[in-house]
C-alpha cells in the first residue's frame, strides 16, 4: 500500500501544472530587462510586447484552426464562456432579431450560469437532455432550433465525463441557420483536434491552465470574417476592439501561446498515449464489477469517469484520502450538491455520489495510473466485504434494480444499454 | 471526513463485520436504510442463555460514521441486556464518538437498524418460549 503522500496526481481535468518550457517563457517577460510594454502603446517598448502578443495569438490560432485575429485574451474560459453566451444573445436581442438561446445541461457553470442569467433577461431558453452517454445527436438540436435561436452553445469535451460533441456535425447543422454556435473548448484543446474554421464554430473558449499554461488567462476565439459582433461585458479603455478592454497581461498571454504551440507540437501522439492511460486504469477498476462508466467508451483520451456500485461516496473518498482524483459530484466547487452532469445523463444520485473522476496528463506515468487504480480497488473492495448490497447484487440483484435507475446503464465493456457484471 | 479516536479506529479496523447467519429463537435481525439513499444497515443480535447480548454482527453500506458506529455498537453491546442495548440512540452514539453533527442522519439508520434485530430478537424468544 501507498502512503498518502506517495499518491499520484491523477486530476489534469481541474488542472494542470505549467510546462517548464511555458515557465521559462514567461519568467522572460517578469524579468526588468523583459518585454515589460504596454502592448497599446505606440512607443517601441509598447510594440515590442504587442508583437509577443500577437505571435501568441498566431500560436493559439494554430491550434485551434483558426485566424488569429479572431483571438480575444480573457482571464479564463469562465469569462469567454460568459462573454461568449452574454455578449452575443444580447448583441443580437437588442437588435429584435432573435430570442432564444439553445444549450444541453451537462455544459459547464460557466455556461449554464450565463444562460440562466438570459433567461432572468427574458429569452427564451432550451436545454437539452443528453442520451446516457452524455451525448447530443444533431436530430437533437435539430428539433429544438428555433427560427429566432440567436445562438446555439454546446461543449467540445465534456469536463465530468469527457463525452465529445460531435461539433463538425453541430456547425454542419446550423451552417444554414443565422444562429451562432458557441464552444466550450477548455477541455479538448490539446486532447482532441479542433478545426473551428472548417467546423463553422463561430465563438471557442479556451483556458490557458487545462493545457499546462498559467492560470488566470484564457481566449475567446471570435470569428473575424464576416464579423461576429457582441455586445461587450466591461467596458473601459477600448483594448481588444472594445470587445474586452483592460491592458493586457504580455506574460500570461506568451505562457498560453507557448502551452497551445506545445499542445500542437504533441497532438499526434499525446492523445494515443492518454488513451493507453485511460484504458489501463479502466481494465483494472472494471475488475472490481458493478462498476459504471459515465460517458462514452472512446471519450476524450485523458478523463475516465467511474461509479461504483454498493459503496458508499464518503466512505470511498476518506479509503482513497491523499490521491489525486475529483468526486464525480464536486467538479464545480461551490456545488455541495450531486454532479448536473451525471444528474442530467439519468445516473441516480446514489451512484453519482460514489464516482470518481480520473484525469490524465502530460507526466502521468504507467506507474502513477497502476498505483491511483490499486488504491481505488483496494478501497472498493474493503468497504464492499461488509456491504449488504454488494451481497444482494452477488446474490443477482441489478444495479438498476437496487438504485432505482429507470434509463439503462452505459456498459464499461463498451456496449451501449448494457450493464457490467 | 471528521473521524477520530475509537471512530476512526473501527472505521479503518472494523470488528464484527459479516456473518449474518445465524438462525433460530435466539437471533434477531433487523435492516434499515435504503441504497438509494446511500446508506443501508443490517444488523444481527445472538442473547445467550441468560438473554443477554452474546455477540452483534452487522453489514453496512454507509458513509464512515456508520461504518464506526455499527463496529463499535458490535463490540459495546456485548454482554448487556437487549433492553439496555435498545435504550442506545445515534444521538449518544454520536457523543462517545464524536461524529460530527452532519453525520447523524446515517446513525439513526444504524440505530433504527439495530433496534429492528432487537425487536425481532424479542418476538422470537416470546414465541419460542411459549411454545416450549
Ligand atoms: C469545460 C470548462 N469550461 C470552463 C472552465 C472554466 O475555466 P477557467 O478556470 O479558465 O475559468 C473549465 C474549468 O474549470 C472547464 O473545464
Amino acid at each position: 500500500m501507498s502512503t498518502p503522500a506517495e499518491l499520484p496526481y491523477l486530476d489534469y481535468a481541474a488542472t494542470t501544472p505549467v510546462d517548464p518550457r511555458v515557465a521559462e517563457c514567461m519568467a522572460a517577460y517578469l524579468q526588468r530587462d523583459g518585454t515589460f510594454g504596454n502592448p497599446a502603446s505606440t512607443h517601441r517598448w509598447g510594440q515590442a510586447a504587442a508583437a509577443c502578443v500577437e505571435q501568441a495569438a498566431a500560436q493559439v490560432g494554430a491550434l485551434i484552426g483558426a485566424a488569429p485575429d479572431g483571438v480575444v485574451w480573457t482571464s479564463g474560459a469562465t469569462e469567454a464562456d460568459n462573454l461568449a453566451v452574454l455578449g452575443a444573445a444580447r448583441f443580437v436581442r437588442e437588435r429584435g432579431r432573435g430570442n432564444h438561446v439553445l444549450s444541453v445541461r451537462t455544459e459547464h457553470p460557466a455556461v449554464l450560469g450565463a444562460v440562466e442569467q438570459l433567461r432572468r433577461d427574458g429569452m427564451d431558453v432550451t436545454l437539452l437532455t443528453p442520451s446516457a452517454d452524455g451525448s447530443v445527436s444533431v436530430d437533437q438540436l435539430g428539433e429544438a432550433l428555433r427560427d429566432d435561436t440567436a445562438l446555439v452553445s454546446v461543449m467540445h469535451v465534456n469536463n465530468e465525463t469527457g463525452a465529445v460533441q460531435d461539433i463538425a456535425a453541430i456547425g454542419s447543422l446550423l451552417r444554414e441557420h443565422r444562429a451562432c454556435l458557441h464552444v466550450d473548448a477548455a477541455q479538448s484543446a490539446g486532447r482532441v483536434p479542433i478545426r473551428v474554421e472548417d467546423w463553422g464554430v463561430d465563438l471557442l473558449s479556451l483556458s490557458a491552465h487545462k493545457l499546462y499554461g498559467p492560470k488566470g488567462v484564457g481566449v475567446l476565439w471570435v470569428r473575424p470574417r464576416p464579423r461576429l459582433r457582441l455586445s461587450p461585458l466591461l467596458h473601459g479603455g477600448g483594448q481588444q476592439g472594445g470587445l474586452r478592454p483592460g491592458t493586457l497581461a504580455p506574460h500570461l498571454i506568451a505562457g498560453m501561446g507557448e502551452a497551445c504551440a506545445l499542445a500542437d507540437n504533441a497532438i499526434e501522439g499525446e492523445p494515443p498515449r492518454l488513451r493507453r492511460l485511460r484504458e489501463r486504469f479502466r481494465k483494472c477498476v472494471t475488475d472490481l464489477d458493478a462498476v459504471v462508466l459515465n460517458g462514452q467508451p472512446n471519450g476524450s483520451p485523458h478523463i475516465l469517469n467511474v461509479s461504483f456500485g454498493c459503496v458508499n461516496g464518503d466512505a470511498l473518498r476518506l479509503d482513497i484520502e491523499g490521491l489525486g482524483v475529483s468526486a464525480g459530484s464536486a467538479c464545480s466547487a461551490s456545488n455541495r450538491g450531486g454532479s448536473h452532469v451525471l444528474r442530467a445523463m439519468g445516473v441516480p444520485d446514489a451512484l453519482a455520489h460514489s464516482t470518481l473522476r480520473v484525469s490524465f496528463g502530460r507526466w502521468t506515468t504507467e506507474t502513477e495510473v497502476d498505483t491511483a487504480a490499486q488504491c481505488v480497488v483496494a478501497a472498493v473492495r474493503r468497504l464492499r466485504a461488509f456491504s449488504p448490497s454488494w451481497r444482494r447484487y452477488q446474490g443477482g440483484a441489478s444495479l438498476d434494480g437496487m438504485y432505482g435507475r429507470n434509463a439503462p446503464l452505459a456498459g464499461v465493456s463498451g456496449e451501449q444499454g448494457e450493464q457490467q457484471r | 471526513m471528521g473521524l477520530w479516536g475509537v471512530a476512526l479506529e473501527h472505521y479503518h479496523a472494523p470488528r464484527n463485520a459479516n456473518g449474518l447467519t445465524a438462525f433460530g429463537d435466539r437471533v434477531g435481525r433487523g435492516c434499515a436504510g435504503a441504497v438509494q439513499s446511500g446508506v443501508e444497515v443490517a444488523f444481527q443480535v445472538v442473547a445467550s442463555n441468560d438473554g443477554r447480548l452474546a455477540e452483534l454482527r452487522w453489514e453496512c453500506m454507509g458513509p464512515p460514521a456508520a461504518i464506526a458506529a455499527a463496529s463499535w455498537l458490535s463490540e459495546e453491546l456485548r454482554g448487556v441486556t437487549p433492553a439496555d442495548a435498545g435504550s442506545w440512540t445515534a444521538l449518544a452514539i454520536g457523543e462517545v464518538l464524536h461524529l460530527p453533527v452532519e453525520s447523524m442522519s446515517s446513525v439513526l439508520v444504524v440505530e433504527d437498524a439495530l433496534r429492528a434485530a432487537l425487536a425481532e430478537l424479542e418476538e422470537h424468544q416470546r414465541s419460542g418460549g411459549s411454545s416450549s
